[in-house]
Protein backbone atom coordinates (compact mmCIF):
# COMPACT_ATOMS: atom_id res chain seq x y z
CA UNK A 1 0.00 0.00 0.00
CA UNK A 2 1.08 3.52 -0.66
CA UNK A 3 2.09 5.37 2.33
CA UNK A 4 0.75 8.44 2.10
CA UNK A 5 -1.19 10.44 -0.77
CA UNK A 6 0.27 13.18 -3.20
CA UNK A 7 0.07 16.47 -2.70
CA UNK A 8 -2.87 18.11 -3.45
CA UNK A 9 -4.82 15.17 -2.95
CA UNK A 10 -8.52 15.68 -1.92
CA UNK A 11 -8.44 13.94 1.88
CA UNK A 12 -11.96 15.16 2.50
CA UNK A 13 -13.49 13.67 -0.93
CA UNK A 14 -11.66 9.83 -0.09
CA UNK A 15 -13.52 10.31 3.15
CA UNK A 16 -16.45 10.96 1.47
CA UNK A 17 -16.08 8.12 -0.79
CA UNK A 18 -15.42 6.03 1.64
CA UNK A 19 -18.31 6.34 3.62
CA UNK A 20 -20.63 6.23 1.18
CA UNK A 21 -19.19 3.23 -0.19
CA UNK A 22 -19.24 1.03 3.60
CA UNK A 23 -22.76 2.64 4.48
CA UNK A 24 -24.03 0.75 1.06
CA UNK A 25 -21.94 -2.39 2.58
CA UNK A 26 -23.75 -2.20 5.59
CA UNK A 27 -27.60 -1.48 3.89
CA UNK A 28 -27.09 -3.88 0.97
CA UNK A 29 -24.05 -6.36 1.80
CA UNK A 30 -26.12 -8.64 -1.21
CA UNK A 31 -25.51 -5.67 -3.82
CA UNK A 32 -22.94 -5.48 -6.48
CA UNK A 33 -19.45 -4.97 -4.91
CA UNK A 34 -15.85 -5.49 -6.55
CA UNK A 35 -14.74 -7.57 -3.11
CA UNK A 36 -15.98 -10.78 -1.05
CA UNK A 37 -18.69 -10.27 1.66
CA UNK A 38 -20.11 -12.54 4.44
CA UNK A 39 -19.64 -15.37 6.75
CA UNK A 40 -18.92 -18.19 3.89
CA UNK A 41 -16.69 -15.38 2.64
CA UNK A 42 -14.80 -15.41 5.94
CA UNK A 43 -14.72 -19.07 6.44
CA UNK A 44 -13.83 -20.36 3.20
CA UNK A 45 -11.18 -17.75 1.91
CA UNK A 46 -10.08 -16.36 5.30
CA UNK A 47 -10.19 -19.42 7.99
CA UNK A 48 -12.54 -18.07 10.33
CA UNK A 49 -14.27 -20.75 12.14
CA UNK A 50 -17.84 -21.45 10.83
CA UNK A 51 -18.99 -22.05 13.81
CA UNK A 52 -17.79 -19.48 15.99
CA UNK A 53 -19.09 -17.14 12.84
CA UNK A 54 -22.70 -18.87 13.81
CA UNK A 55 -22.62 -17.43 16.56
CA UNK A 56 -22.31 -13.61 15.49
CA UNK A 57 -25.70 -11.78 14.64
CA UNK A 58 -26.02 -11.82 10.65
CA UNK A 59 -26.05 -8.03 10.58
CA UNK A 60 -22.84 -8.04 11.53
CA UNK A 61 -21.23 -10.82 9.61
CA UNK A 62 -23.00 -10.15 6.47
CA UNK A 63 -21.32 -6.57 5.88
CA UNK A 64 -18.03 -7.89 6.87
CA UNK A 65 -15.52 -7.18 4.32
CA UNK A 66 -12.42 -8.09 5.53
CA UNK A 67 -9.06 -8.89 3.60
CA UNK A 68 -7.48 -11.49 5.77
CA UNK A 69 -8.15 -13.02 9.44
CA UNK A 70 -6.36 -11.05 12.23
CA UNK A 71 -7.95 -13.88 14.72
CA UNK A 72 -5.58 -16.26 13.27
CA UNK A 73 -2.57 -14.04 14.02
CA UNK A 74 -2.27 -14.45 17.73
CA UNK A 75 -3.98 -14.57 20.99
CA UNK A 76 -6.27 -12.52 22.65
CA UNK A 77 -6.34 -13.36 26.73
CA UNK A 78 -8.93 -13.05 29.11
CA UNK A 79 -9.13 -9.47 30.48
CA UNK A 80 -7.26 -7.97 27.48
CA UNK A 81 -8.31 -4.24 26.17
CA UNK A 82 -8.90 -4.76 22.60
CA UNK A 83 -9.33 -2.15 19.97
CA UNK A 84 -10.79 -2.77 16.52
CA UNK A 85 -9.65 0.33 14.49
CA UNK A 86 -12.44 0.16 11.44
CA UNK A 87 -14.70 -2.15 12.77
CA UNK A 88 -17.58 -2.02 10.33
CA UNK A 89 -20.50 -3.99 11.36
CA UNK A 90 -18.31 -5.71 14.18
CA UNK A 91 -17.51 -9.60 13.31
CA UNK A 92 -13.80 -9.35 14.41
CA UNK A 93 -14.73 -7.44 17.44
CA UNK A 94 -17.43 -9.38 18.78
CA UNK A 95 -14.69 -12.54 18.35
CA UNK A 96 -12.67 -10.32 19.77
CA UNK A 97 -14.57 -9.34 22.67
CA UNK A 98 -15.20 -13.23 23.49
CA UNK A 99 -11.82 -14.04 23.90
CA UNK A 100 -11.37 -11.24 26.27
CA UNK A 101 -14.72 -11.73 27.87
CA UNK A 102 -16.28 -9.82 30.67
CA UNK A 103 -13.09 -8.61 32.74
CA UNK A 104 -12.11 -6.99 29.31
CA UNK A 105 -13.10 -4.09 26.64
CA UNK A 106 -13.51 -4.44 23.03
CA UNK A 107 -13.22 -0.82 21.59
CA UNK A 108 -14.38 -0.53 17.92
CA UNK A 109 -13.49 2.70 15.95
CA UNK A 110 -15.58 3.55 12.75
CA UNK A 111 -16.12 6.37 10.83
CA UNK A 112 -19.12 5.34 8.99
CA UNK A 113 -22.66 5.59 11.17
CA UNK A 114 -24.42 2.73 9.05
CA UNK A 115 -22.22 0.61 10.29
CA UNK A 116 -21.98 1.74 13.96
CA UNK A 117 -25.31 0.80 14.01
CA UNK A 118 -24.82 -2.73 12.83
CA UNK A 119 -22.10 -3.32 14.85
CA UNK A 120 -23.95 -1.99 17.96
CA UNK A 121 -27.10 -3.81 17.39
CA UNK A 122 -24.94 -7.39 16.86
CA UNK A 123 -23.09 -6.65 20.13
CA UNK A 124 -26.27 -5.70 22.50
CA UNK A 125 -27.99 -9.16 20.40
CA UNK A 126 -24.99 -11.36 21.32
CA UNK A 127 -25.19 -10.47 24.64
CA UNK A 128 -21.59 -8.62 24.58
CA UNK A 129 -22.60 -4.96 25.26
CA UNK A 130 -20.95 -4.91 28.68
CA UNK A 131 -17.46 -5.65 27.07
CA UNK A 132 -18.11 -3.82 24.15
CA UNK A 133 -17.80 0.12 23.21
CA UNK A 134 -18.11 2.08 19.83
CA UNK A 135 -16.46 5.18 19.21
CA UNK A 136 -16.69 6.82 15.63
CA UNK A 137 -13.55 8.15 14.55
CA UNK A 138 -10.66 7.84 11.67
CA UNK A 139 -7.37 5.71 11.58
CA UNK A 140 -5.69 8.54 11.82
CA UNK A 141 -7.13 10.02 14.97
CA UNK A 142 -7.87 7.21 17.08
CA UNK A 143 -10.23 8.67 19.99
CA UNK A 144 -8.98 6.61 22.45
CA UNK A 145 -6.10 7.23 25.20
CA UNK A 146 -2.80 6.96 24.97
CA UNK A 147 -1.23 3.23 26.16
CA UNK A 148 -4.30 2.46 27.04
CA UNK A 149 -4.83 -0.72 24.70
CA UNK A 150 -3.07 -4.01 24.65
CA UNK A 151 -4.06 -5.46 21.19
CA UNK A 152 -5.28 -3.45 18.24
CA UNK A 153 -6.46 -5.70 15.20
CA UNK A 154 -7.82 -4.33 11.66
CA UNK A 155 -9.16 -5.96 8.74
CA UNK A 156 -9.10 -4.09 5.72
CA UNK A 157 -9.12 -0.54 7.22
CA UNK A 158 -5.80 0.49 6.61
CA UNK A 159 -4.97 0.63 2.80
CA UNK A 160 -8.12 2.84 2.76
CA UNK A 161 -6.43 5.30 4.74
CA UNK A 162 -4.96 8.76 3.62
CA UNK A 163 -1.91 9.04 5.72
CA UNK A 164 -0.92 5.62 6.91
CA UNK A 165 2.21 7.22 8.52
CA UNK A 166 -0.40 9.22 10.64
CA UNK A 167 -2.49 5.76 11.20
CA UNK A 168 0.63 3.72 12.68
CA UNK A 169 1.90 6.85 14.70
CA UNK A 170 -1.80 6.62 16.33
CA UNK A 171 -1.74 2.91 16.26
CA UNK A 172 1.51 3.15 18.34
CA UNK A 173 0.34 5.73 20.14
CA UNK A 174 -2.78 4.11 21.86
CA UNK A 175 -0.84 0.68 22.24
CA UNK A 176 0.68 -0.13 25.68
CA UNK A 177 4.40 -1.14 26.20
CA UNK A 178 4.45 -4.40 25.00
CA UNK A 179 1.13 -4.26 22.99
CA UNK A 180 0.58 -6.32 20.30
CA UNK A 181 -0.22 -5.24 15.73
CA UNK A 182 -2.81 -8.49 14.54
CA UNK A 183 -3.33 -6.53 11.25
CA UNK A 184 -4.91 -7.88 8.18
CA UNK A 185 -4.33 -5.54 5.16
CA UNK A 186 -3.72 -5.66 1.41
CA UNK A 187 -0.37 -5.33 0.18
CA UNK A 188 0.95 -5.31 -3.55
CA UNK A 189 4.33 -6.51 -5.19
CA UNK A 190 5.53 -2.75 -6.57
CA UNK A 191 5.15 0.45 -5.85
CA UNK A 192 1.39 2.12 -7.12
CA UNK A 193 2.16 4.87 -10.28
CA UNK A 194 1.66 8.58 -9.05
CA UNK A 195 -1.51 8.12 -11.72
CA UNK A 196 -2.58 5.43 -9.47
CA UNK A 197 -2.18 7.36 -6.01
CA UNK A 198 -3.71 10.24 -7.08
CA UNK A 199 -7.16 8.97 -8.32
CA UNK A 200 -9.27 9.59 -5.38
CA UNK A 201 -11.52 6.60 -6.72
CA UNK A 202 -8.90 4.16 -6.33
CA UNK A 203 -8.15 4.79 -3.16
CA UNK A 204 -11.67 4.65 -2.09
CA UNK A 205 -12.21 1.24 -3.75
CA UNK B 1 9.62 -2.06 15.96
CA UNK B 2 9.72 -5.14 14.25
CA UNK B 3 7.35 -6.86 12.23
CA UNK B 4 5.98 -9.36 9.82
CA UNK B 5 3.96 -11.12 7.44
CA UNK B 6 2.61 -14.10 8.71
CA UNK B 7 0.02 -15.45 6.45
CA UNK B 8 -1.15 -14.13 3.27
CA UNK B 9 -4.92 -14.75 1.26
CA UNK B 10 -6.06 -14.73 -2.09
CA UNK B 11 -8.98 -12.67 -1.07
CA UNK B 12 -9.62 -10.97 -4.26
CA UNK B 13 -10.27 -14.57 -5.78
CA UNK B 14 -12.97 -14.79 -8.45
CA UNK B 15 -13.77 -10.96 -7.99
CA UNK B 16 -14.11 -7.93 -10.27
CA UNK B 17 -11.25 -6.13 -8.83
CA UNK B 18 -9.12 -9.20 -9.63
CA UNK B 19 -10.17 -8.98 -13.06
CA UNK B 20 -9.08 -4.87 -13.66
CA UNK B 21 -5.93 -4.75 -11.91
CA UNK B 22 -2.63 -6.01 -13.67
CA UNK B 23 -1.23 -9.30 -12.71
CA UNK B 24 1.90 -7.88 -11.53
CA UNK B 25 0.52 -5.91 -9.14
CA UNK B 26 -0.51 -9.19 -7.36
CA UNK B 27 -2.50 -7.91 -4.52
CA UNK B 28 -3.33 -10.24 -1.82
CA UNK B 29 -4.07 -9.92 1.86
CA UNK B 30 -2.13 -10.63 4.02
CA UNK B 31 -2.23 -10.95 8.45
CA UNK B 32 0.81 -9.22 9.55
CA UNK B 33 2.12 -9.37 12.96
CA UNK B 34 4.23 -6.63 15.41
CA UNK B 35 4.57 -5.41 19.12
CA UNK B 36 5.54 -2.36 20.83
CA UNK B 37 8.80 -2.43 22.36
CA UNK B 38 8.32 -2.40 26.44
CA UNK B 39 11.86 -0.13 26.34
CA UNK B 40 12.44 2.49 24.46
CA UNK B 41 15.64 1.02 23.97
CA UNK B 42 14.89 -2.42 23.22
CA UNK B 43 15.52 -1.94 19.77
CA UNK B 44 17.34 -3.98 16.94
CA UNK B 45 21.00 -3.53 17.29
CA UNK B 46 21.06 -2.08 20.53
CA UNK B 47 23.81 -3.63 22.35
CA UNK B 48 22.75 -3.67 25.84
CA UNK B 49 19.45 -5.02 24.77
CA UNK B 50 19.66 -8.40 26.97
CA UNK B 51 20.71 -6.41 30.20
CA UNK B 52 17.00 -4.72 30.07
Amino acid sequence: MAATCPVGFNVQRLRELVRAEYDRVAREPQGNFHFHRGPQYASRMLGYDAEELAAIPDESTASFAGVGNPQRIGPIALGETVLDVGCGAGMDLLLAARRTGSTGRAIGVDITPAMIERAKSAALKAGLWQTIEIRRGTAEELPVESESVDVIISNGVLNLSSDKLQSFGEIYRVLRPGGRLHLADVVVQRELSLAARSDVDLWAA
Amino acid sequence: VEGKIVERFDCYEGTSAKAKLSKDLYVQGVNFFARKPVYPLEVEGYPDNNLL
